[in-house]
């Protein structure tokens, strides 16, 4: 139980953290004043400008105005959106299942095709099959996000018209945004399989499942593949922020309306509130899906205790 | 004999359907033209959307507005008279109505304008820009196509200032009777075209109006797609999947052309220049100084070398059509150049940088990159034109677009000596000329001056238009001559228009359907 608070104190730490980055983010970039009011201030006087200053409160020092934020944010209140007309958080909320129905298909995608192909890997080391999955792995993970959905926009939108450029409406949409998104995890997850594979089958219970005569699929998917999950499940929690942070790129090349696209937007259109919104939503989701994560471990391994 | 019969009708049954199935899809209407935006609209609510003006501007309708070619012309009004310096008398188009059938007419000016106001006070809205411009008091309806507009202060330019989107005229009925939360994404307009619906990613389909005051719209049917990205926009365009696109990076251009696009090269009324931050460096207070950065310039060659030719070189304080045609641009001239700066007391030193008392002719240099059309490499080309003549940029820094728009915010606070700069349009010679007005937000390198404050004073309040191309042109040529900026272009427009479409581009870039679609085939 000490071990689960813990680590909830520690989600919460977290959290905090990025909401100081998030607060002062606005402060950085200069006189929020300015900045929100934009070429809006060439026709104010300056008494106007004073008093929107005041109606915003950024005439209080920045502690106040930090605490003021953060209990504001406990509550869900993070300001209204100058752009949205509405409160930042509603905007953020309702862009959300957008880009979890993304990360969740590039999630089940990765998983998918990484871990099959990890497998394959690792029961034919440097046979042809393993070499191409290697290969297909390094391509995955060095190849720039953005640079990959150019070219699957050539090939898949502009050369064969299979799939629509960008935008949503319908499953054809969430094709290659899912794949260009997947394409990272589905490289990595699938050169940890197979490391984490091939380290298990040189051990001692393997080769004694062998000696006793099972057969070569249980031995590889009981015994192999159950102990090797644990650095995958510890790879698939951080993936989750990935999946969630990389959105914010992808969603933006395919015109995906999700939080990662309305981030960016809010950046252009000086809508602080919205950005924070947003920032800090994510780092929430991904805080509590790591969390989770690290209490799956017990049940993955029963022999890792919270206690220990 | 009887089966022969029995073919020749089957063969002319089969050759009327074959034909019915050839002409059916001539006859099918063409589908939607989908324009590409950048930005998902956050409302269609004039007086609360800021981001999507060129949809806004093709649903609502204002009571003056831009024609194609920039000039302010009558909308909803059919005419506006002075009756003395604050009271202003606005006749109303007859016969006109909203999409939803409801009139236009005095009620829904006075509604409009009363609206704005009561949304302003309650700080609802994003009315700053609006309202900050058309300051008026308040609208009476004097009958049921006039309505009285009383001011606060005089203004001369004052339809110039209706021509903003927050000011669209709105139904009375349907946006009184409804919640401003509930009409954001349901708005009824006046305009060419009429909302039919709206969902994120899959963009805003409209449909031509049948009782649009300048007639039904040639284009029946559009979509406005929301698409960030520039590299997809022209992916969309390539795949025929889009109709038309602005700002076309010209380094793609023949890239587009080949894939069977068309590209329209458009002049802009984005000017570009490197602003002179007045007062941080004493030898850049010398006009000699400054008309001889000026001098040494070839911003020929520039727009040949990296634009090909599709720039403008020119002193475009003012934009079309109010500019004063007959004034040139400062020629490539490095000898006269030079003679200005030795009369100036600046001789060239050792290494052929020039100096007066100990000081060397040295500035430094903010670029951005990515904001304009090549600025950072044009800013390059600068530094090597102003070396040839014993000028040096110490350090040319380039910064952010994000990092140059909060200086700019700030009224150019934290640029360095020189920095390069654009403007967009006012449409009106006395709004360009805020550009160097030295209590304007807009004039970003704090450029004053005595002499052209009285001018701008006196043009700023002079209600007799006869006078104001005079004005205009000696406040221009005073300016240019001044140099408080380093001239340079306009830059170009590129437009990415699929081969069925007919676009007319607008000089300020926008695309309010109703006006720049001029038709489709399939």
């Amino acid at each position: 139980m000490s071990y689960v608070i813990r680590r909830v104190l520690q989600s919460v730490v977290v959290v905090f953290g990025v909401s100081i980055v998030a607060f002062f983010m606005l402060f950085m970039t200069g006189d929020p004043t300015e900045i929100i009011l934009g070429d809006g201030a060439d026709h104010m006087t300056v008494q106007q400008i004073e008093e929107f200053r005041v109606k915003m409160g950024f005439d209080r020092p920045w502690y106040i105005q930090y605490a003021s934020f953060v209990g504001n944010a406990v509550r869900g209140d993070f300001g209204y959106s100058f752009t949205r007309h509405q409160p930042a958080f509603q905007v953020i909320i309702e862009k959300m299942p957008a880009t979890i129905q993304l990360a969740s298909i590039a999630f089940v995608l990765s998983l998918l095709i990484s871990i099959p192909l990890g497998v394959l890997s690792a029961i034919n080391p440097h046979k042809p099959i393993d070499r191409i999955s290697t290969f297909v792995a390094l391509l995955g993970q060095s190849i720039p996000s953005f640079w990959l959905s150019i070219l699957l926009m050539l090939l898949f939108g502009v050369k064969l018209k299979w799939l629509p450029i960008s935008g949503s409406g319908t499953w054809q949409h969430l094709v290659m945004p899912a794949i260009a998104l997947a394409a990272f995890p589905i490289a990595r997850n699938m050169r940890l399989t197979r490391s984490s594979m091939l380290d298990f089958m040189q051990k001692d219970f393997v080769r004694t499942a062998r000696a006793k005569g099972i057969s070569e699929y249980r031995v590889v998917t009981s015994h192999v593949l159950r102990n090797s999950l644990l650095p995958i499940v510890t790879a698939i929690g951080l993936e989750a922020g990935f999946l969630l942070g990389g959105s914010v790129i992808i969603e933006t090349i395919f015109g995906w309306p999700g939080v990662g696209r309305e981030i960016v937007q809010a950046i252009g259109s000086k809508d602080f509130y919205v950005v924070q919104a947003g920032v800090i939503t994510l780092a929430l989701i991904f805080a509590v899906v790591n969390l989770i994560i690290d209490l799956a471990y017990s049940w993955i391994d029963p022999r890792i205790g919270f206690g220990s | 004999m009887k089966l022969t019969r029995v073919v020749r009708v089957s063969v002319l049954a089969i050759g009327l359907a074959l034909g019915a199935l050839a002409v059916a899809p001539a006859m099918a209407a063409p589908r939607p033209v989908v324009v590409l935006d950048k930005v998902e609209p956050d409302g269609f609510d004039p007086m609360f959307a800021s981001s999507n003006v060129n949809i806004m501007l093709s649903i609502h309708e204002t009571l003056f507005r831009l024609d194609n070619d920039g000039k302010v012309v009558p909308a909803v009004a059919e005419s506006i008279k002075q009756l003395d310096p604050l009271n202003w008398e606005i006749k109303i188009r007859p016969g006109l109505v909203f999409h939803n059938d409801e009139p236009i007419n005095a009620d829904a000016v006075v509604f409009t304008f009363d609206r704005a106001t009561k949304l302003f006070a309650a700080g609802q809205g994003d009315l700053n820009f609006a309202l900050g411009a058309l300051r008026y008091d308040h609208a009476e309806k004097v009958d049921d196509l006039t309505v009285k507009l009383v001011m606060k202060f005089p203004d001369p330019i004052i339809t110039s200032h209706m021509v903003n989107p927050e000011l669209s005229i709105l139904p009375p009925k349907y946006y009184g009777e409804h919640t401003p939360e509930e009409v954001a994404f349901a708005p009824v307009g006046a305009g060419g075209y009429k909302f039919v619906s709206y969902k994120p990613g899959e963009g805003t389909v409209l449909k031509a109006f049948d009782k649009y005051r300048l007639g039904k719209p040639p284009v029946d049917d559009v979509i406005v797609r929301a698409v960030p990205e520039v590299a997809t926009r022209i992916n969309e365009l390539k795949a025929g999947t889009a109709d038309l696109m602005v700002g076309v990076p010209a380094d793609l251009k023949a890239d587009l052309e080949s894939s069977g696009v068309n590209v329209i090269v458009a002049p802009s009324y984005r000017r570009l220049f490197i602003n002179i931050k007045q007062g941080r460096n004493p030898a850049l207070a010398d006009v000699a100084v400054r008309q001889a950065m000026n001098y040494a310039v070839n911003c020929d060659e520039i727009n040949e070398a990296l634009f090909s030719g599709m720039a403008k070189c020119a002193i475009d304080l003012v934009n079309s059509p109010n500019n004063d045609p007959n004034l040139q641009p400062y020629p490539y001239d490095p000898e006269k150049a030079k003679s200005l700066l030795d009369a100036a007391g600046w001789v060239p030193g050792s290494d052929g940088i020039r100096e007066k008392d100990g000081v060397r002719l040295s500035f430094d240099f903010d670029t951005t990159k990515g904001s304009y059309l090549s600025d950072a490499e044009v800013a390059q080309v600068m530094v090597d034109y102003w070396k040839e003549v014993g000028i040096e940029i110490k350090d040319l820094r380039t910064i952010s677009a994000e990092v140059s728009s909060q200086m700019r915010a700030k009224q150019g606070e934290g640029f360095r000596d020189l920095m390069n700069s654009s403007s967009g349009p006012d449409y009106t010679c006395q709004g360009d000329l805020l550009l160097v007005q030295k209590d304007s937000g807009s004039n970003r390198m704090s450029w004053s001056d005595d002499k052209f404050e009285a001018m701008f004073k006196a043009f700023s309040e002079e209600f007799d238009q006869a006078k104001w191309p005079a004005m205009c042109n000696e406040a221009q040529a005073y300016v240019a001559e001044q140099a408080p900026v380093v001239w340079l272009f306009t830059e170009p427009t590129l437009y990415g228009v699929s081969k069925r479409l007919d676009y007319q581009p607008r000089p300020d870039g926008r695309f309010y359907l109703n006006l720049v679609l001029k038709g489709v085939t399939e």
